[in-house]
């Protein structure tokens, strides 16, 4: 069964045809928030959000990749916060996030899992340098038994921010 | 999508007071990991991206919608100084982290030093935000928590609102360019510290307020945290040493 034929949401939800193709060139792994890419591709996925469906009963989710900036707590650094927002409680919430310095990857960020939640966060930071800084995330939704996907894995990205230090 | 700051504070409030809450079962308290998860998405950068215009608000307003939260209202029913202050002189932490040297530095004078208190479950919130913003870069290892525990007539100003942190600025005001933003040093010739309460930090944080000498500055706070400024303290007691990143919750 095709699944996400099946989603009855608007079109403006569903997965991302760009997304999903970095994700399986990437040789991914559904389950698991995974490195973004070394460098930025053309055309990177921005921010989508993501839906399933438990009869009609619709959660989605919504991935926010902030700016990147210099770190209020410690000065001197640029950090990046992403986000995921689900409008009801999934199973859990996993994220990495991966910070840019003129469309290089400079820093990927570990896993952090938020089990029982509806909202995941993670950050990545790099000591400042002058540049232009990008951020983009890596997340993977577990939804609660009965919603269709069970799970899905997305990857986004967000502005790029010309920071001096 | 822009939203003027009212509805960003709305906005706030919606995440926070979710309608299936963390429950405070376990551990560590689900409903203060939650308040630093969203707390701690509320940056400069988001402000700025998601606000229409100057995030100016009143601080009555402000007080009111925070005084709504059921959330706050939760945790303040377990952990009321946490919200609502007063500060608990007894229960202070401070964490070093790689950054820092060996033992507590004392001379508050020349740099800031906040301290979280201890929760009824063990660690300060400042615990639960370096657990869940672990970063390497940021934050290196080894962290070494000390307890403090400051002198019983120690004056701490207390900020448990938007209207105590607006009173407290116009009372020892520091213009910077357009904003304005505390005088610590003058503050320091009456208080030995400033407690700002998760009230005030979830009602402040990252908004303006109009005062007589100007908008106020921004902050970001996160967590509960006292900034100190004089040394008023016995001596520091090491109770934890972490050398291993947090892998999760």
């Amino acid at each position: 069964m095709n699944v996400r034929r099946s989603l009855v949401v608007p079109a403006a939800i569903m997965l991302g045809a760009v997304g999903y193709a970095q994700e399986r060139a990437l040789g991914q792994e559904p389950g698991e928030p995974f490195e973004t890419p070394p460098i930025p591709p053309a055309g990177a996925a921005r921010a989508q959000p993501i839906a399933a469906i438990a009869g009609k009963d619709v959660i989605v989710c919504v991935p926010n990749v902030q700016l990147p900036h210099n770190s209020k707590h410690v000065p001197g650094t640029i950090n990046v916060v992403a986000t995921v927002a689900c409008t009801k409680k999934v199973k859990s919430i996993a994220v990495r996030t991966g910070l840019y310095r003129n469309r290089k990857r400079v820093k990927m960020s570990g896993t952090r899992y938020f089990p029982g939640s509806r909202f995941g966060a993670n950050n990545a930071a790099v000591r400042c340098r002058p540049g232009s800084y990008l951020g983009a995330v890596s997340w993977t939704v577990r939804f609660p038994p009965g919603y269709v996907p069970s799970v899905l894995t997305k990857l986004a990205w967000g502005d790029t921010r010309k920071l001096s230090c | 999508m822009g939203h003027t700051p009212v509805e960003l504070l709305r906005k706030r409030l919606d995440e926070l007071d979710i309608p299936d809450p963390p429950t405070s079962d376990g551990p560590s308290d689900r409903r203060l990991q939650h308040l630093v998860v969203v707390m701690g998405s509320f940056t400069d950068a988001r402000m700025e991206a998601e606000c229409i215009g100057p995030a100016v608000v009143s601080p009555d307003v402000a007080d009111a919608w925070v005084g709504g939260s059921e959330l706050l209202q939760s945790i303040a029913s377990d952990e009321p100084y946490l919200v609502d202050g007063p500060v608990q002189l007894g229960m202070q932490e401070w964490i070093a982290t790689g950054r820092h040297g060996p033992a507590v530095p004392t001379d508050v004078h020349s740099r800031a030093f906040y301290t979280s208190t201890a929760t009824r479950r063990g660690p300060s919130m400042w615990r639960t935000y370096l657990n869940l913003h672990y970063e390497p870069e940021l934050f290196p290892l080894p962290w070494r928590t000390w307890r403090l525990e400051a002198d019983a007539g120690a004056a701490v100003f207390e900020v448990a609102s938007a209207r105590d942190w607006v009173e407290f600025v116009e009372r020892y005001p520091a213009r910077d360019a357009q904003l304005v933003k505390p005088d610590w040093a003058s503050a320091s010739h009456d208080y030995a510290g400033v407690h700002l309460t998760l009230g005030a930090i979830v009602a402040i944080q990252g908004f303006a307020f109009l005062t007589a000498y100007g908008p106020t500055e921004p902050q970001y706070w996160d967590v509960e945290s006292t900034r100190w400024l004089s040394w008023r303290f016995g001596s520091p007691v090491l109770v934890e040493t972490t050398t291993a990143g947090p892998s999760g919750l």
